[in-house]
């Protein structure tokens, strides 16, 4: 009877114990790994935090979208978005039920957070507040991820040696510390021997030769083959197209498809570190097929290309870029066959208004770029095309400037971004031996995003492929959800 | 020295580096920005530039605190769409790493 009440004790003590134990820890985010330094102190990056919660819960970009290829801002609305497996379709099964835990757990770290005035502020490694001007709403998870809320670091990313912060309590960007005074700065640390060896850093970038899906790349246009998804100017880049028209009064049906496919190699590494090759082969396919009774004598279009970008970065004194890309193009329309390319040579030396947009006044910022720009073409088979024999074979080169301004934020010219492209080009073709090609745009985006702008272009010149003389002027309003 | 005191010498050299490029007090620089998207996103600084930033901040550091970082190439790539703040802040990593501030 002892040892059955010794055990029933021992069985109530180890429910009561399991009972009693505080909850899991869930997701307790080091400082080191979610702080970044901002010019108010320390605070949580958001998407270092998704990304970590991600990883904590053993989502990876693969569960997120079959391809692989996620931004992230894709993992901050994995987080945040209640259907954004339904909304996506691209999620891989039972991930649904991890990110609702990963946002329970979010949400229990957001709770477990002091505000600036709580008691237990100082014990913890982080403080949140809510940004001047908004307001907090029942929805912490909301809050932080839409930047209502702002979480502070109290802990020093680097370790748990305690932090030194000013007077108060910010980490201080003064001018002095831009060119930090080599008296007051600590000595320089004894390194042991072994880390005098270079430490290098390990990217994620590079370095992996074996084949990606990620890395095939679907665009409208061969430029845009050099923007990887994760890049900002992914959003603005046109779409591959294919389509089907019917048009049931002219009884006519229209059959297109455009775009190109290529494979971004792994971007090769060479010399010193900052020279580098990026190399993408591609094939593109441009259709437009009318069928009509009687059949139409022109208007079709059914050519293939395939090429080369090759671009390239190296120092040389200074940095220096060279984009180059060669393509043949064959017309199963027309039977014509060309290899063609061009060939862009950017100087990129480290000076204002050449490095960088360069702020006029808080008013604007002003950037030009000047270039060396060198085309062919050579006709291997004209096959019916009489335009093609029009222009004949060819050697352009010349120089270019761009040249763009951008509204300063917070100025009357905030909504105002405009763009300049000229080229002049000596031709040792058929006929004009020089040419010049101007193309202007002003956009103005009257909502502050851009959803919807209106934009005024003006291109004078020849036209580069046709060289037909061109003058255009184009008024439009985009909008785009 | 802190991690705190480094991270606030590295982000007085990158600031420092890119202020009279784009004509700004380095106080006034917005660290939230990114390097390779233009504004009002980023700072919109060309690749050239940008290696050009990686190798002078690279040095300076290396003077200044007396540690040897090499910031490679993979990393810098990394770095070119992330914000100065997460290009801070990793640099301090790369130092921590290299034995310095310990």
């Amino acid at each position: 009877m002892n040892r059955i009440g010794t055990a029933a004790r021992l069985l109530g003590c180890a429910a009561f114990c399991l009972a009693a134990q505080p909850a899991a820890a869930g997701f307790q985010p080091s400082p080191k790994d979610v702080c970044v330094v901002s010019t108010g102190g320390q605070r949580v990056d958001i998407d270092r935090l998704a990304a970590k919660l991600l990883d904590a819960n053993q989502i990876t970009s693969w569960q997120l979208d079959t391809t692989g290829s996620i931004s992230t801002q894709t993992q901050i609305n994995a987080v945040h978005l209640h259907d954004f497996c339904k909304n996506t379709g691209h999620c891989d099964s039972g991930v649904v039920k991890k990110l609702i835990v990963a946002r329970v757990e979010l949400e229990q770290f957001l709770k477990s957070i002091p505000g600036k005035d709580d008691e237990n502020s100082e014990k913890h490694d982080f403080e949140i507040s809510v940004k001047p001007g908004e307001s907090q709403s029942l929805d912490l998870v909301s809050d932080f991820l839409e930047g209502r809320t702002v979480i502070t670091c109290t802990a020093p990313i680097g370790g748990s040696v305690p932090p030194t912060r000013d007077a108060g309590g910010n980490l201080t960007q003064t001018p002095a510390a831009s060119a930090p005074n080599p008296d007051t700065a600590a000595a320089p640390p004894q390194a042991e021997p072994q880390s005098q060896s270079p430490v290098s850093a390990v990217g994620t970038a590079g370095g992996d030769w074996l084949p990606s899906l990620a890395q095939f790349v679907v665009r409208a246009k061969v430029d845009d083959l050099a923007y990887g998804t994760d890049s900002p100017n992914y959003k603005g880049l046109s779409s591959a197209t294919l389509g089907f028209d019917a048009n049931a009064v002219s009884h006519a049906d229209t059959y297109t498809a455009s775009g190109v496919v290529g494979y971004q190699v792994n971007r090769i590494y060479y010399g010193d570190p900052g020279d580098w090759t990026d190399i993408v082969p591609y094939v593109g396919y441009n259709l437009k097929k009318v069928e009509t009774n009687p059949h139409p004598k022109s208007g079709n279009i059914d050519t293939m290309t395939a090429g080369l970008l090759f671009d390239t970065l190296f120092r040389a004194g200074f940095y220096q870029e060279i984009k180059a890309y060669p393509q043949f193009m064959k017309s199963y329309q027309d039977g014509s066959e060309t290899l063609s390319g061009t060939l862009t040579y950017i100087p990129e030396p480290a000076i204002p208004i050449l490095a960088a947009p360069y702020d006029i006044g808080d008013l604007v910022y002003v950037m030009a770029q000047p270039s060396f720009n060198l085309g062919y073409q050579q006709i291997m088979t004209a096959g019916e095309n009489k335009a093609l024999l029009g222009v004949g074979d060819y050697t352009r080169y010349g120089p270019g400037l761009d040249f763009y301004v951008y509204g300063f934020p917070g100025s009357v010219l905030e909504k105002f971004s405009a763009a300049a492209s000229y080229r002049y080009f000596f031709n040792d073709g058929l006929s004009l031996h020089q040419f010049g090609n101007l193309q202007s745009s002003i956009s103005y985006t009257p909502f502050g995003q851009q959803n919807v702008s209106i934009t005024f272009k003006y291109v004078v010149g020849r036209d580069l492929a046709a060289l037909v003389s061109e003058k255009e002027y184009t008024l439009g309003i985009g909008i785009k959800f | 020295m802190t991690p705190e005191e480094i991270e606030n010498i590295v982000l007085g050299i990158v600031t420092g580096w890119l202020a009279p490029l784009v004509h700004q007090q380095p106080d006034q620089i917005d660290v939230t920005k990114t390097f390779g998207q233009a504004p009002p996103g980023g700072l919109g600084l060309t690749n050239g530039a940008y290696e050009q930033m990686c190798d002078d901040c690279t040095t300076q550091i290396n003077t200044q605190l007396g540690c040897h970082i090499i910031m490679s190439g993979p990393w810098r790539t990394a770095h070119y769409n992330q914000s100065i703040a997460i290009f801070v802040s990793d640099t301090v990593d790369l130092i921590t790493a290299a034995g310095a501030g310990t």
